[in-house]
């Protein structure tokens, strides 16, 4: 489980970061010396009838001017160079391939941000973190450290606008212990250094090597060689620093906070919200990594770079959390059994109670998804047995039986476009049967109005990002047979991802809330 | 001559040490002063914000009178509390009230439409986090000097020069308690 860190504070953490760009230049270094001895050989090798003999004569003698010696301390330059270049990337240059702007002091949402972003300074002992946002509604949140030690938190409007103030404070407060980990900085360095040998590796396209190898295929194959090593370091790399360093962001923002709700709810939120694809994901750079800015898209220590990268360890992340929620959630409430029921108010994350355990049915108040703790410990209200069948009960005769895949609460059964489906009144997503996409795209008994048009093709306009992405996010199991959900693009004109059941006799769909009446829009509209 | 090399050596690594762990635990102590400035700083803005929330919220909490009397009481007893402990615990008190005032804050329809109420909230949530986090930090930069204070071979270093174990910012009891409120 994740358990609050051992104290540890910014010097500790600053101390580790200096250690890791010490390791990162060795790196790069030694990447260097190899390279550069290579090409020595190659070129050189090129006038030379026995290979073998210039590989014996290679180290020579120091003094005597030997090869080795020679390419060595020019890789050393080079590297030196390298990295100077790399790590003194400023941060308005990187916001502005962001497309961040500084949040709005007379903005109330913004106004939240800054105020946020000021808390959590205060809590890691770190000062000037510039608060910015991304003008999207995709939701993501990101962290950026430059070489000379400037600093911006920054979240996308989307991510502002959805989330609660508890969830905010715990998404900025992971953000901020990046930060004073150092985790932000090493990367941003590391993703400068790295990106470099990215728009090499486009340059050595197949295509364009065959034609100029005349003569060169050895250089070319070393120039392959460095391409592809520098791509493994970026990787693993990447992965060492930021995949590691999410459990530890995690644990440390939550110590912040002291609420893992919060940092769940934002998590669950996040992941199974907009599946737009974001400014920063991989499709994006993947046109951008030609340019040297495409360096910044990767620095981000982002939520959604996570999100993407592989999907165990959102739900592992969430799990976790719960766990310390667990132990630590409303203590009255676990002390003393039979004390009652304690409520979450999602919108500032206060527990309220206790309710005695009778009263709670029949409260509008409480949501299938509210957060409830008794002695019995923390669950969801719909995971109450007496709450579940309270929640079946206030749909009547709509009660299907089935339970939406996202929020655990019963689907009620009803129309749409003329046509029978399952709707979860929460999340608004519903589940259509067989040949439902084709009926609803046919049929126009749904009118949009203008806004619809506008937020639809707004939405459009922005999905940039790979299908292998957004296949990615989590599976979800039908509501009806229980097997696993495959995803499936609708089509590249509309790009909504949609799920459908793997067993093909169930064939049913599952669409999030707004998935099928977007995909209706784009068909109608856009052609 | 050896013997008095390696003598002259293992002197001037000792001098290092004792440098190294002196500088740290300024740094920790410097860092920990900070903090306690920085809870002033909040305290104070709090107590600045808290007129102005009674004059919001008096006319439309009427469950919530007497937590308001008592805010104002507490508020003045800071102030003008003569002791640090007085000081603190009058401080935890009204953390106390504000974190109940905070939980009802949403049952009341009338303040979540006022604009100003909203900024208002919006002002003591941030001053309420910001008052919690650096008492989080402080204490956590607090546990690391007082180990090194205990630790062996610092606390040599730290007994020496009067490096004294230093108090945490503790939280009171009744700021701990889950307010006990009906759901509307």
């Amino acid at each position: 489980m994740l358990q609050p860190l051992p104290a540890e504070t910014v010097f500790e953490a600053k101390r580790r970061s200096r250690r890791n760009t010490r390791l990162l230049f060795g790196l790069l270094l030694a990447l260097y010396v190899v390279f550069f001895n290579l090409m020595g050989l190659v070129v050189i090798g090129q006038g030379t009838s026995d290979p073998a003999s210039l590989l014996r004569e290679w180290p020579g003698d120091a003094l005597d001017g030997s090869p080795l010696v020679f390419f060595t301390v020019a890789a050393a330059v080079a590297a030196g160079i390298h990295f100077l270049w790399a790590s003194s990337k400023s941060l308005p240059g990187i916001l502005k391939a962001l497309d961040a702007s500084p949040a709005d002091e007379k903005d109330d949402i913004h106004k939240r941000l800054i105020n946020v972003v000021k808390e959590v300074e205060i809590a890691v002992g770190l000062s000037g973190i510039q608060p910015v946002v991304i003008s999207t509604t995709a939701m993501n949140a990101f962290s950026i450290e430059d070489g000379s030690g400037k600093k911006a938190i920054g979240a996308t409007e989307g991510l502002l606008g959805k989330l609660s103030r508890p969830e905010l404070e715990a998404v900025i407060a992971h953000e901020a212990a990046h930060l004073a980990h150092g985790d932000s900085r090493v990367m941003a360095t590391a993703c400068a250094l790295f990106a470099v040998f990215a728009v090499l590796a486009a340059a050595l396209r197949p295509g364009r090597v065959r034609r100029s190898s005349r003569g060169g295929g050895g250089v070319v194959i070393v120039l392959w060689l460095l391409v592809a090593i520098a791509h493994f370091l970026t990787r693993l790399v990447s992965m060492a620093i930021s995949r590691n360093r999410e459990y530890m962001a995690d644990s440390h923002g939550v110590h912040m906070c002291k609420d893992p709700l919060a940092l769940a709810d934002a998590l669950k939120k996040i992941s199974t919200g907009d599946r737009g694809t974001f400014l920063g994901n991989e499709g994006f750079s993947a046109v951008f990594i030609l340019r040297p800015d495409c360096a910044a898209i990767e620095e981000k220590e982002g939520f959604a770079a996570d999100l993407f990268s592989t999907h165990p360890p959102v739900a592992h992340r969430i799990e976790k959390l719960l766990q310390w929620a667990r132990q630590t959630g409303p203590a009255p409430a676990s002390s003393v059994p039979g004390s009652g029921v304690y409520v979450r108010q999602e919108s500032n994350g206060s527990w309220q109670g206790p309710v005695p355990a009778g009263e709670l049915v029949g409260n509008s108040a409480i949501l299938p998804t509210s957060w409830i703790a008794d002695a019995t410990g923390l669950k969801h209200a719909s995971q109450e047995p007496e709450l579940y069948a309270e929640f079946v009960r206030r749909l009547g005769a709509k009660s299907s039986g089935h339970a939406c895949p996202r929020c655990d609460v019963p689907l009620a059964s009803g129309q749409y476009e003329g046509m029978p489906v399952l709707e979860c009144e929460y999340c608004k997503g519903r589940l259509l049967y067989p040949g439902g996409i084709e009926r609803a795209i046919a049929r126009r008994l749904e009118a949009f109005d203008g806004a619809a048009v506008v937020q639809a093709k707004a939405w459009r306009a922005v999905q940039k990002g790979r299908l292998k992405d957004l296949c990615k996010m989590p599976h979800i199991d039908c509501p009806l047979c229980g097997q696993r959900m495959n995803k499936l693009l609708h089509t590249e004109l509309t790009r909504v991802v949609i799920d459908r059941c793997s067993n093909k006799d169930c064939d049913v769909t599952w669409c999030d809330g707004g998935e099928i009446e977007r995909i209706q829009v784009l068909v109608e509209h856009v052609v | 001559m050896i013997a008095v090399f390696i003598v002259v050596g293992i002197l001037v690594v000792a001098l290092l040490v004792v440098v190294s762990i002196y500088n740290n635990l300024v740094r920790y102590r410097i860092e920990a002063d900070n903090a306690w400035s920085q809870i002033d700083v909040q305290l104070k803005r709090r107590c600045d914000l808290i007129p102005n929330l009674v004059e919001t919220v008096k006319g439309v909490m009427q469950f919530e009178r007497e937590t308001l009397t008592k805010v104002m009481e507490a508020r003045a007893a800071a102030m003008g509390a003569k002791s640090f402990n007085d000081r603190v615990k009058a401080e935890g008190e009204i953390s106390g009230f504000m974190g109940r005032l905070m939980a009802v804050w949403e049952n009341y329809p009338t303040l979540k439409s006022n604009q100003n109420a909203m900024q208002l909230q919006e002002e003591l949530s941030s001053t309420e986090n910001r008052i919690a986090y650096t008492r989080g930090h402080l204490n956590d930069v607090t546990s690391n000097f007082n180990a090194l204070v205990e630790q062996f071979p610092s606390n040599v270093v730290a007994g020496s020069f009067g490096f004294k174990k230093r108090e945490f910012f503790q939280t009171p009891e009744t700021e701990r308690a889950v307010p006990k409120v009906k759901l509307s």
